[in-house]
């Protein structure tokens, strides 16, 4: 038995809950992200019919806030104990390791997190009255993709399709919906026969202007050798623009369909060109919100400073701080909140009305996991992913 | 129409995937779900019912509890209004409940922000003050000592970071261990010092860090004209160590900076704590910190039977010197009141002096300097002779050597060279043609020699290489008021005096081109903002009418010889105009002679006062 999937929602309902949490998030200097993550994904959710039957978010944000907590009182103070013998270490050397120590964490946590958020997010997701879950160790998985990513920096991204696929797997084998255990079938090979276009696309002019323009001696000081340098870096930004959506494309469909939950099997197909779209208007969108940066800056220098008195008084310097902080706070969340209105929402609704499943009849005889209940999985990690909507 | 009471639904019982199709009637107290063919599947009490997250014009509904999450959506939009209706839950009562929720979520999350601002602003302080005593020393020390780290780290030479290594210098950092002794053993400290001269000759400033150590940049001593005002300077320095001061900055800074680090989701604190901790040596102990630190400097000069007030001299002479306030005196707005209140503390009957003067005199030159270095800081013959030494070494790079040319033209200017002055303003131009200062100067020496053609060009280019900068405005529109651009001078002059409207002289030159253009005058509008401590006070008061012009004369009067050249010729030129303004043109004629006379060549006094002479018909 075959079923299909729809989005059922509607761009323009969307845009408004996303401009009124927008709101919300900067009147509360972020700490509104808890709710928006909620309603976002409450929203995405009761509007994506699969089968016929809705999906459900159950998550709380009140959970992740806690979570958020939770995080607070254990890393503040290991960071404190950590700044702490920094500053006290008497060596320049060794306050400087720690505190890069702390930011190189970060990548690790970024990874656990993900996963954690993962979990937190299928726990909560409900389907035809079941659960999904996300099994598996966290650790093993940043571990694993720590290793990945070593060889894909040294095979210049060759190994990327092995890389997904062994992480694919391990996601999906340690999913479960209901009782039925996920799997992963999609190919290293096909991955890597579509990619290798794009591949070859980005990378080989870059080598080639890079070999044509080095001098024979390269001297890193010397002009032509950063020149040569800019040049093919910056084919490389720019050709790695205009190919990243249809990478994000044919990724995605990759993945989709080698996805399994016990004999039902996923399939999607959507157009490349729509994703394109997306994230054109999401560009427009940056467009637009720099012409008003730019002229709010232009205002602010020629206009408001020269007219405020030259040594400010205390009480308008801390004003005038406030402003500068939620300005920037305004500006990181337009930015954010564009991306989800853009090249999120499309995406999802691409996905979901191109999302087939096959052997759908298990469903049916599908069970609850026994003995497993979602309470708090994955809320502590969970809570810092703030993007993951 | 009477609300329908039976319906048909989906149902998921919640432990399988199963999609049941069943019959749906709304009992008196409970929701009863069947089979089609009526068999009994459950029964929900309306108590527990719950709507689920669902899309609109949906109704999926389940229950409360920790049991397993069973569904019953219903499609048919009359039967859901009706059970909506029998549960209580309207859509709208479920919109307002969710926004008052959604009110109460923002309210709290202001709230906290709001109080952890207001724990930052005001309960920081007090909260460093809690925790000081509770820093042992031995981690003051470590602090102490990373930040001496930092400090040398950051220090871009040229030389070595601290001065007294060098034979030439040993014998100047003895006198300064000697000074700094004999305030140490009189003041009797928790901590032994670690004073050091940093080399750098440019910045007026000292600092205490924690753990004892005392940096002394060679600027203040240079600037310092006995060794009394640089001890009372250091005793003030120690009296920040003595009050753990830097700890204090530091326990204060990072906290504050590690709270919004929670809030804002950044917990990397410890960045932020170490920048902090950099930034206190360079940087800021509150006014009542810098207030105690006054006080207990000037007890501690006493106690060394040093003359307590002399800091405030220093204080004073820097204060009257610049018009904008070197480091040490930044953030201060109540300097007067710092000065007034050391010379409060009685004064010491035979102060003993620190120094013999042999040994303030290699204390003055306990960092050697490269001639690059004199040649920027010093001024007169010495700069000039050492900025051609430095030209001549070919040491420095292109837009370096652009700098030298400009110290060297400023040198000759300040003597009066006009023609050595604009070669070597040229010379720069030349090799840093970016610099705004380059052709502003050269233009002020164009004007000095009375082409104020060229003048407007230079001035008008180094305005699109800096367009905020006070003097060149306001000396563009002075050229250009000469050359007879009425309706353009004053528009330059009104910028000048928007951009400082503090300036006194911005203020005067707006006043004459006001009266010029038969406007009214603004100054008396303009004198509440002007700062009125300092010369050109008096002119300003000569043109409210509240001094005559020979009052003027009088308090232009001052015991260091250049500063009274300069006053003076103001003091002339500007009682000329007004004269003028009175129509007192005998009068004006007679004042613009004596400008004319005492003032620098290179000052636009000199030169204005030649064009108003001209102008009047009257030979110089």
């Amino acid at each position: 038995l075959a079923a299909g999937a729809r989005f059922i929602g509607d761009s323009r309902q969307y845009w408004r809950i996303l401009a009124r949490d927008a709101g919300l998030l900067i009147v509360t200097l972020g700490l509104y992200r808890f709710w928006v993550a909620n309603d976002i994904r409450t929203y995405l959710w009761s509007h994506t019919e699969i089968a016929g039957d809705e999906l459900e978010y159950t998550g709380d944000p009140f959970e992740l806030l806690v979570g958020f907590l939770v995080l607070v009182v254990i890393f503040c103070p290991l960071f404190a104990a950590a700044s702490i013998a920094a500053l006290t270490s008497g060596q320049l050397i060794v306050a400087l390791l720690l505190n890069n120590a702390a930011i190189v964490c970060l990548v690790p946590i970024t990874v656990l997190a993900l996963y954690q958020a993962r979990r937190y997010r299928m726990s909560h997701t409900l389907f035809r009255g079941l659960r999904f879950r996300q099994a598996g160790s966290a650790w093993i998985y940043a571990l694993r993709t720590a290793a990945w990513f070593v060889i894909n920096v040294l095979t210049l991204g060759l190994t990327y399709p092995s890389a997904r696929k062994s992480l694919e797997r391990y996601k999906m084998r340690h999913a479960f919906y209901g009782d039925l255990q996920g799997d992963f079938q999609g190919q290293a090979r096909r991955l890597f026969k579509t990619g290798l276009l794009l591949w070859l696309v980005v990378l080989v002019p870059a080598i080639c202007l890079l070999v044509a323009l080095m001098p024979a001696e390269p001297d890193p000081k010397a002009e032509e050798t950063s020149a040569a340098l800019i040049v093919a870096g910056s084919w490389l930004a720019l050709a790695g623009l205009a190919v990243y959506p249809g990478f994000h494309a044919t990724v995605l469909r990759w993945r989709i369909g080698g996805m399994r939950f016990g004999p039902v099997i996923l399939d999607v197909r959507f157009s490349t060109w729509s994703l394109y779209k997306a994230y054109l208007r999401f560009l427009g969108l940056m467009a637009v919100l720099a012409i008003i940066v730019g002229t709010g800056t232009a205002i602010w220098q020629l206009k408001i400073l020269p007219a405020l008195p030259s040594p400010p008084s205390p009480l308008l310097a801390l004003a005038g701080f406030v402003v500068l902080a939620l300005v920037y706070f305004a500006i990181v969340t337009a930015i954010l909140f564009a991306y989800q209105a853009t090249v999120r929402l499309t995406l999802w609704r691409l996905l979901v009305n191109g999302l087939s499943l096959t052997g759908i009849e298990a469903l049916d005889r599908a069970k609850a996991l026994p003995g497993w209940t979602p309470r708090h999985e994955g809320r502590i990690a969970g809570s810092l992913n703030i993007g993951g909507f | 129409m009477e609300a329908p009471t039976q319906g048909t639904g989906i149902y998921f019982d919640g432990v399988s995937g199963r999609r049941q199709t069943v019959a749906v009637d709304l009992d008196a107290d409970a929701i009863a779900i069947s089979t089609p063919q009526g068999t009994a599947i459950a029964r929900w009490p309306y108590a527990d019912v719950r709507r689920m997250a669902a899309a609109e014009h949906r109704l999926r509904l389940g229950l409360t509890g920790q049991g397993p999450p069973a569904r019953l959506s219903i499609q048919d939009e009359a039967f859901a209004d009706a059970i909506e209706e029998r549960l209580g839950i309207r859509d709208l009562q479920v919109e307002t409940s969710e926004r008052r929720k959604r009110h109460r979520v923002v309210e709290w999350s202001v709230a906290a922000v709001a109080a952890l601002l207001l724990l930052a602003v005001a309960g920081m302080p007090s909260i460093a003050d809690l925790v000081l005593p509770l820093v042992p020393s031995w981690a003051e020390d470590k602090i102490g000592l990373q930040l001496d780290a930092a400090e040398r780290a950051g220090f871009k030479g040229p030389g070595a970071f601290a001065c007294g290594e060098a034979d030439a210098e040993k014998a100047g950092h003895a006198a300064f261990l000697k000074l700094i002794a004999r305030l140490e053993s009189a003041a009797g400290l928790p901590v032994r010092l670690r004073p050091v001269v940093v080399r750098d000759p440019k910045t007026v400033n000292a600092s205490a860090g924690p753990g004892g150590y005392v940096f002394v940049q060679y600027g203040i001593i240079r600037a310092a004209e006995t060794p009394e005002e640089l001890a009372g300077i250091l005793a003030h320095e120690l009296g920040h160590v003595a009050h753990r001061d830097g700890v204090r900055g530091i326990l204060r800074d990072a906290g504050t900076a590690y709270l919004f680090g929670i809030v804002l989701g950044n917990f990397f604190g410890s960045g932020a704590m170490f920048v902090s901790a950099n930034q206190i040596l360079h940087a800021r102990h509150t006014r009542p910190q810098e207030a105690a630190a006054d006080a207990y400097g000037a007890a501690l000069m006493a106690k060394a039977e040093g003359d307590p007030h002399a800091m405030a001299a220093f204080f004073a002479r820097l204060m009257k010197r610049n018009t904008n306030p070197p480091e040490l005196l930044d953030d201060h707005p109540t300097n007067a009141v710092r000065v007034a209140a050391i010379r409060s503390v009685p004064a010491v009957a035979n102060p003993k002096p620190f120094l013999t003067p042999d040994e303030w005199q290699a204390l003055k030159r306990v960092c050697v300097l490269t001639d690059g270095q004199v040649c920027e800081v010093d001024s007169g013959d010495t700069a000039i002779a050492a900025c051609t030494r430095a030209i001549a070494s070919d040491r420095y790079k292109k837009d370096e050597l652009g700098s030298l040319y400009y110290n060297r033209g400023y040198e000759y200017a300040a003597k009066d060279d006009l023609e050595r002055a604009i070669a070597d303003y040229d010379e720069s131009i030349r090799l840093d043609p970016k610099s705004a200062p380059g052709f502003a100067r050269r233009a002020d020496i164009h004007a000095a020699k009375g082409d104020n053609n060229r003048a407007i060009a230079d001035y008008s280019e180094a305005i699109k290489l800096d367009p905020k900068a006070m003097d060149t405005y306001k000396n563009r529109g002075r050229a250009r008021l000469y050359e007879g651009a009425l309706a353009e001078a004053l528009a330059d002059i009104k910028q000048a005096a928007q951009i400082d409207p503090r300036n006194a002289y911005a203020a005067l030159w707006l006043d004459i081109a006001n009266r010029r253009s038969k406007l009214a005058s603004q100054l008396p509008q303009a004198v509440g903002q002007l700062e009125m401590t300092n010369w050109p006070a008096p002119v300003v008061r000569l043109y409210t009418g509240q001094l005559t012009p020979d009052a003027v004369l009088a308090a232009a009067d001052d015991p260091d010889e250049k500063t009274k050249k300069r006053q003076v010729c103001d003091a002339y030129f500007y009682s000329g105009e007004w004269a003028l303004q009175q129509g007192a043109k005998d009068d004006a004629t007679r004042l613009f002679r004596l400008a004319a006379v005492n003032c620098p060549r290179r000052l636009i006094e000199s030169s204005s006062a030649n064009a108003e002479l001209k102008a009047l018909g009257a030979t110089p």
